[in-house]
């Protein structure tokens, strides 16, 4: 009992000055693949989120990404990515103007192609991420950041062979948050 | 505020910079176009043993290039009683005689189909090899068929014995034996369980 009341009160303490929030993120994003899979992509993205926590301390933070992707590697027209990812946000507060936080989670997408055997392609992928808030006042604040995310793909069936692809991604990205 | 102004027009230039990077605009992946049936066979015996690499299968992408996928793909037979194909190895069904659509699937894919006929036996007999008079002992059955191309083959399949006495069948890589006790023995055949088609011999040892 003892300990459900410690957590409990740990918990609260994390999110003593937690708020809900929404946010807009705009940014570029770049593709690299392993396997020896010769291929790159870049793209811009945009992100619409929300979440719930603290900007000097802890929140967590659900996204939906869309990316429109330009290139075509898995099909002749790959189409759009859309992701949903999950991460926990560690911000800092050192009394300055801005709040800089890094982030870690992980998150699930799809990418649309034009294969005989396949329409699209399902992706998981581990996010860490490093950026900054900056509060314009108590309900608004700008964001900047970037994102490295490792994905790991559903397997391409070419019926002889069927190989599951990795990449690696790097995004820039900026925008903002509505805190209520 | 100068400061934001700064790191905005920092994060603004690197995002820029950033957006020059290179598309891969030709798929890595090949793409399938279909898949066909490339080596066939149009005739077996209704009594054949397997024949194996009797059918391949290949994909074609769409740069034209091919590889084989004889064994990935699902080998379909529109009447299995006759014969089946897996992965490219031919199985006699327990029908004596007649044609079978074969084709091959994969997912949504499929091919065209070709027309496998089998020969249908129309009589046949069968003996005891080496046998001497009225000796026990292990001895090689045969059975000889005659079809309907008058080809005249030995008989592989669908071929069921049944002895009596205390005598005993073994079967050991497609060849049919029997050990014969002392006393009268028969021995009888039945193929695709059709009783008309019911041979005998009768073999006494002491």
């Amino acid at each position: 009992m003892k300990k459900t009341l410690s957590i409990l009160l740990l918990v609260s303490s994390l999110y003593s000055d937690a708020k809900l929030y929404f946010g807009l993120n705009y940014g570029s994003i770049n593709e690299e693949f392993k396997n020896d899979l010769d291929a790159q992509s870049s793209s811009q993205m945009i992100s619409f989120k929300g979440g719930y926590g603290d900007i000097n301390a802890y929140a967590i933070d659900l996204s939906i990404d869309i990316v429109d992707n330009k290139s075509s590697i898995f099909s002749k027209t790959d189409g759009k990515k859309y992701a949903l990812n999950l991460e926990f946000v560690k911000a800092f507060d050192f009394d300055t103007f801005m709040n800089p936080f890094f982030s870690a989670g992980f998150g699930s997408g799809q990418l649309k192609i034009t294969n005989t055997l396949q329409d699209s392609l399902s992706y998981g992928s581990l996010n860490v991420g490093v950026g900054t808030f900056i509060p314009i006042n108590e309900y608004f604040d700008l964001e900047i950041g970037y994102k490295y995310k490792y994905l790991s793909y559903e397997r391409v069936d070419t019926i002889v062979e069927k190989v599951s692809y990795k990449s690696h991604t790097n995004t820039i990205y900026s925008g903002f948050n509505l805190r209520f | 505020m100068k400061l934001i102004k700064n790191i905005l027009l920092s994060t603004t230039a690197l995002f820029f910079i950033s957006c020059g990077g290179d598309n891969t605009e030709e798929a890595v992946i090949l793409n399938v176009k279909s898949i066909q049936i490339v080596k066939s066979i149009d005739t077996i015996y209704s009594t054949d043993a397997e024949k194996e690499d009797a059918f391949s299968a290949s994909v074609t992408f769409e740069d034209d290039s091919t590889k084989d996928a004889t064994e990935f793909v699902t080998w379909n037979s529109s009447n299995t009683n006759i014969a089946r194909v897996v992965k490219g190895t031919i199985y006699v069904g327990t029908q004596n005689g007649g044609d079978t659509n074969i084709s091959i699937s994969y997912q949504d894919l499929s091919s065209d189909s070709i027309i496998l006929h089998s020969k249908k036996l129309l009589d046949y007999n069968i003996s005891l090899l080496d046998a001497e008079n009225n000796a026990t002992g292990k001895y090689t059955l045969k059975a000889m068929g005659t079809f309907e191309d008058n080809t005249t083959q030995e008989i592989l399949k669908n071929i069921v014995y049944n002895v009596n006495n205390s005598a005993e069948i073994t079967i050991e890589n497609d060849i049919t034996s029997v050990t014969i006790a002392i006393g009268e023995t028969n021995i009888t055949s039945t193929l695709f369980n059709d009783v008309t088609m019911t041979k005998e011999i009768i073999y006494t040892a002491e």
